[in-house]
């Protein structure tokens, strides 16, 4: 099963890839107010962004939590405990909104 | 309702013709009688000193305008009736009994810089509730003050006369407005700003505009003959005019005025050649001048911004554009308090301009076409975004692969590796994204020339007019078909960064900026910082066209509270798609004053 090591890149690296998505889909919506003209083509872009891009990366997120408490008979929480690892704040939402709960001690 | 409930008339006590021409004002405008009050003052045009002003003038006026509050009316505008006095003496300076009244909620303080002049986001339209874009909160600067006052009781009859036969009609098209240039003005900054007048703003009077030219380096500058027809005048003409100089004429006389150090010294003397009292007996409805000198302003503090101290024709007519009264207007284009300068007229007067190209769409297409940069960047911000995210899929990914676990590669490898590649594809979202950025400048979508309303001729054109910057990245996307000059493009590793000038002060104040920017939130690892008061060099701001120009030396002005500020890197230094914290902070030099820190996070998209 995965290592606590390879776990904690791993998700950091899921984590910030979903913050810069987020940053994608802010600045277009924040286009998309200021400039009604182009708006069309900037909602096309924010749609593919959110539809697209985020459930990809969030597919991870359950694959990942899936093979852990498969692999370790534990459920996350308690693994994330038992190995001493701490999540970031933006995994762990996707995490939860997942149905995997993390407390907030093992977040960062 | 409107300014005229807010407005208090003073007459002087005793003086039967100056009882009369209040009492004429105040029916002219069905005023209540209480707003007619008269003041213990002497008839001499100019005081002696400013304790004489203060005792005979000041103290009087402060007295009756707290009497008025006391009685629930707020008082925001005063006028200055016949005889009562128009000056006091102050050193080598004669102060405005206008502009002193207008500042007496406030210490004296001569030459002190207006907060209300030339504000670059005041309200945009006439509101009837609050007597026309000037409000309460003005009137805590400064309160509207003009004078009424003439040769004769006669003479400041025929001042309410004139405007109140414009009230309710528009300006008049046939009417002239007389633009003198002012190429051998002293002051260089007042002449660019007549010239910039002359450029984009006299256009939206529709008026027939008579402008003098740049005469011969070893000639005297040009003068105007004679007016004929005059609707306006503004310039930087001789000092003296001759009553042959108005030709009878067939158009409202509405405002005059020549930047020069005595047009309004006196308006009794009969034998005046001056221009406000030459002015008025002909039959304008307003003027401005200056009572002496006002040379006084060039040394002022080298921190503070060159100004020549003349009435500015740009914020002015901005102001009537957007159905300000005279009065406020006047207030709106005048840069200092307590000085020389001083208004002769009917301050409630609208100037109704409806007639006239739409100078508010103007300005609301400068704001489009400053936001057609700021969508660039923002859809950069995006690509830069969508970058980030992209490496850090890659990492992800390689994470699976550097795993040595043959479970963990069966349950992740193949759905990561799909993510990263679906995340490396994004370049044909952004393609037509930005190829549609650059093709609304050729075919005019919203960006288009001020005045002309027309398409820019080139992408060029357009970055040119209002100094946009073009992250390379972003440039990268489009089609190969659009030409952007080197010069507009920002490469990669150099950064922009903007913000909203904020009001720290809510009074004037000359704002000079920090700018620290770290990895970290807490600053702890700081990768750069510039101070623009120790070098304004890569600090640029919006002017009042929303084209960014550099920074002077003296900094940024509260006038543009609400446009935008921003620096450009001149090295290299930071990392495409990197998220780096920013703060700045805004000081004033006038105070010393440093306000809080404005945090944000930047992600470099070139």
């Amino acid at each position: 099963m995965i290592s606590s090591t390879t776990y904690k890149s791993y998700s950091d690296n899921i984590a910030d890839t979903l913050s810069r998505l987020d940053g994608v889909q802010t600045e277009l919506f924040a286009a998309d107010d200021k400039y009604s003209d182009i708006g069309s083509v900037v909602t096309t872009s924010k749609s593919r962004t959110a539809l697209d891009y985020s459930a990809v990366v969030n597919s991870l997120v359950n694959l990942l939590q899936d093979h852990v408490e498969r692999n370790s008979g534990l459920d996350v929480d308690d693994w994330l405990t038992s190995v001493s690892v701490k999540v970031k704040q933006r995994f762990a939402t996707e995490s939860n909104a997942l149905g995997y709960t993390i407390s907030s001690g093992n977040i960062e | 309702m409107g300014l005229a409930e807010h407005t208090l008339f003073i007459y002087r006590q005793g003086d039967s013709d100056s009882e009369d021409v209040a009492d004429y004002y105040v029916s002219t405008w069905d005023l209540s009688t209480g707003q007619a009050v008269a003041i213990a003052c002497s008839d001499t045009e100019i005081l002696a000193d400013y304790t004489t002003f203060q005792t005979q003038v000041e103290t009087p006026v402060l007295a009756a305008v707290a009497a008025q509050a006391a009685i629930g009316r707020d008082i925001w505008v005063i006028v200055l009736g016949y005889n009562v006095p128009g000056g006091f003496v102050d050193g080598v300076d004669v102060i405005s009994s206008t502009s002193r009244i207008s500042r007496m909620d406030h210490t004296f303080s001569k030459f002190s810089r207006s907060y209300l002049y030339n504000r670059q986001n005041h309200r945009d339209y006439y509101d009837d509730t609050t007597g026309g874009l000037f409000d309460e909160e003005d009137a805590s600067h400064a309160y509207i003050v003009s004078r009424i006052d003439a040769a004769t009781p006669e003479l400041a009859i025929d001042i309410i006369d004139n405007a109140t036969a414009m009230r309710g009609s528009s300006v008049i098209p046939a009417g002239r407005f007389y633009l003198h240039l002012g190429y051998k003005l002293d002051s260089t900054s007042y002449q660019n700003d007549l010239e910039e007048f002359s450029d984009n703003v006299v256009y939206f009077t529709a008026m027939d505009v008579i402008s003098t030219h740049e005469p011969h380096e070893y000639a005297s500058d040009w003068i105007f003959p004679h007016l004929e027809n005059d609707a306006f005048f503004w310039g930087a003409h001789p000092v003296h005019g001759h009553e042959d100089f108005f030709e009878p004429t067939t158009v409202p006389r509405i405002f005059f005025y020549n930047a020069d150090d005595r047009s309004a010294y006196s308006m009794r003397d009969t034998s005046s050649r001056d221009w406000c009292h030459l002015a008025v007996e002909n039959g304008y409805i307003a003027c401005a001048g200056a009572m002496s000198d006002m040379e006084y302003v060039a040394s002022t503090s080298s921190l503070e911004p060159d100004s020549s101290g003349y009435l500015q024709p740009t914020p002015f007519f901005d102001a009537i554009f957007r159905g300000a009264s005279l009065g406020a207007a006047y207030l709106y284009g005048l840069e200092f308090y307590d000085s020389p300068m001083t208004l002769i007229g009917d301050p409630l007067i609208s100037i109704d301009m409806s007639g006239s190209p739409d100078y508010l769409e103007d300005r609301t297409q400068d704001q489009n076409n400053a936001e057609w940069g700021d969508l660039v960047w923002q859809i950069s911000d995006a690509m830069a975004y969508s970058y980030a995210a992209s490496l850090f899929m890659d990492a992800a990914l390689q994470n699976i692969v550097d795993s040595g676990d043959l479970q963990t590669e069966l349950d992740l490898l193949y759905q990561t590796n799909n993510a990263a590649t679906t995340l490396q594809g994004t370049d044909a979202t952004f393609f037509n994204l930005v190829n549609d950025c650059f093709d609304r400048v050729r075919t005019g979508g919203e960006v288009k020339q001020r005045t002309s309303f027309l398409p820019f001729t080139s992408i060029s054109a357009a970055l040119d007019a209002y100094n946009i910057l073009i992250p390379e990245f972003f440039n990268d996307q489009q089609s190969g078909e659009y030409e952007i000059g080197s010069s507009y493009i920002v490469t990669e590793g150099k950064w922009v960064y903007d913000f909203e000038l904020e009001d720290d002060t809510s009074d004037y104040a000359q704002y000079h900026f920090i700018i620290q920017v770290a990895t970290d939130s807490a600053f702890s690892s700081i990768v750069f910082q510039a101070n623009s008061y120790s070098d304004e060099t890569n600090w640029q701001y919006q002017d009042k066209w929303r084209s960014y120009i550099d920074m002077p030396e003296s900094g940024v002005s509260s006038a543009f509270v609400g446009n935008k500020v921003r620096y450009v890197s001149p090295t290299a230094n930071l990392t495409r798609g990197q998220l780096y914290y920013v703060r700045i902070r805004q000081w004033d030099v006038v105070t010393g004053s440093a306000y809080v820190n404005h945090d944000s996070t930047m992600i470099v998209s070139t």
